[in-house]
């Protein structure tokens, strides 16, 4: 068989090929391309990140023991520290492919972007989920009893049982986001990973 | 003319490059839809950067293949079979009009991605250095792995 005349012969054809264009221009259609799905995902993180740490300062005139101050001051510094990080991150990833960069260059730079994103997910799941859980087990103690926040925190119990939610839900909440996180985007780069692999073997 | 209206026309008159590459990676026409819609929205959002030192088909090439192989697809439908008569009719594409265009495309569409996209370049009749440029390897490793995938799309193309 003659490749290059059997290639030739081929002319696929679509009908719905112009409207597809024209939509395109027109910027009528998202894209579906994991870069902006990475991108957006980001953007719905920072989000709910902004509203937890307004959530927190909101509450601060209502703690008035210096422990729980504390603790919610070193979740209020770390969240923002993880939202700069994530929006420097954030700024990075192009918004669209590249039409300058070769294959290899392009697989190579969605592998990056991506797995920086990942790996920063993970890392700041690793506090931030567990002590927001913990915090709100602790709110809810103490609207639910209408105990005060020194009352509270004076029951040693309330110690033990705080300590062992920590220990069950750092791990927990660990593992989770790093299944999600793989789940979402860790299918992809090892798709992508095998790709480049293909390409420099 | 205004960019759009420019850019409208060279996708009009290049859409067989943007069809067959699609063609060559989708699994259905769900799949060969998305990915067409996703190759034109990256060729419009990148046409700024092309400024017609290359040939239009160079850039176009690049920027399609850039996307498909980097937008997440589902699984393939085969994984690689010895005989074409295995794959089943959702990798059909219509537009292959004989016989020996629609045993072509089968048998492509048994290769590995890359494989694909390097194969798809030397048969649209870009050389080794161009290919080489595309895909970001050199010209000498491109020579070994097309060798390499025309010796595979023989034993595939085998009458039974």
């Amino acid at each position: 068989m003659d490749l290059q005349l059997a290639f030739a012969n081929w002319q696929p054809q679509d009908p719905a090929y112009d409207q597809r264009l024209q939509a395109a221009t027109r910027q009528r259609t998202n894209s579906r391309h994991p870069l902006e799905r990475l991108r957006r995902a980001i953007r719905v993180n920072l989000t709910f990140a902004a509203v937890i740490t307004v959530g927190y300062l909101a509450l601060f005139p209502f703690m008035p023991h210096p422990l729980v101050m504390v603790f919610l001051g070193v979740m209020l510094l770390y969240n923002v520290w993880a939202m700069v990080n994530t929006w420097q991150h954030y700024a990075r990833i192009p918004a669209s492919v590249s039409a300058m960069n070769d294959v290899l260059a392009e697989m190579k730079t969605q592998v990056t972007a991506t797995t920086v994103w990942m790996k920063l997910h993970v890392r700041t799941g690793l506090l931030i989920y567990p002590l927001a859980i913990t915090g709100g087990f602790l709110l809810g103690a103490l609207l639910g009893t209408g105990a005060t926040p020194a009352e509270l925190m004076s029951k040693p119990p309330l110690w033990w049982i705080l300590g062992a939610a920590l220990l069950v839900l750092v791990p927990l909440c660990h593992y989770t986001v790093k299944w999600m996180t793989h789940l979402a985007f860790g299918v992809h780069v090892e798709a992508l990973r095998r790709s480049i692999a293909e390409l420099e073997a | 003319m205004s960019d759009e209206q420019r850019f409208l026309d060279l996708m009009r008159t290049h859409q067989r490059i943007v069809l067959r590459l699609v063609g060559l990676y989708a699994n259905d026409a769900e799949e060969r839809k998305d990915l067409e819609q996703e190759v034109l929205l990256q060729a419009w959002k990148g046409f700024e950067s092309f400024r017609g030192e290359a040939k239009f088909s160079t850039w176009l090439h690049r920027v399609a293949l850039n996307t498909i192989l980097t937008q997440k697809r589902r699984p393939r439908v085969v994984e690689r079979r010895d005989r074409l008569d295995h794959l089943p009719d959702a990798v059909h594409d219509p537009g292959t009009a004989n016989d020996d265009s629609e045993r072509l495309h089968r048998a492509m569409f048994q290769l590995p991605g890359t494989d694909r996209a390097l194969i798809a370049l030397h048969l649209e009749g870009f050389d080794n250095g161009e290919v080489a440029g595309i895909m970001g390897i050199t010209a000498n490793n491109v020579g070994v792995k097309l060798h390499r995938i025309k010796q595979r799309l023989s034993e595939l193309l085998q009458p039974i």
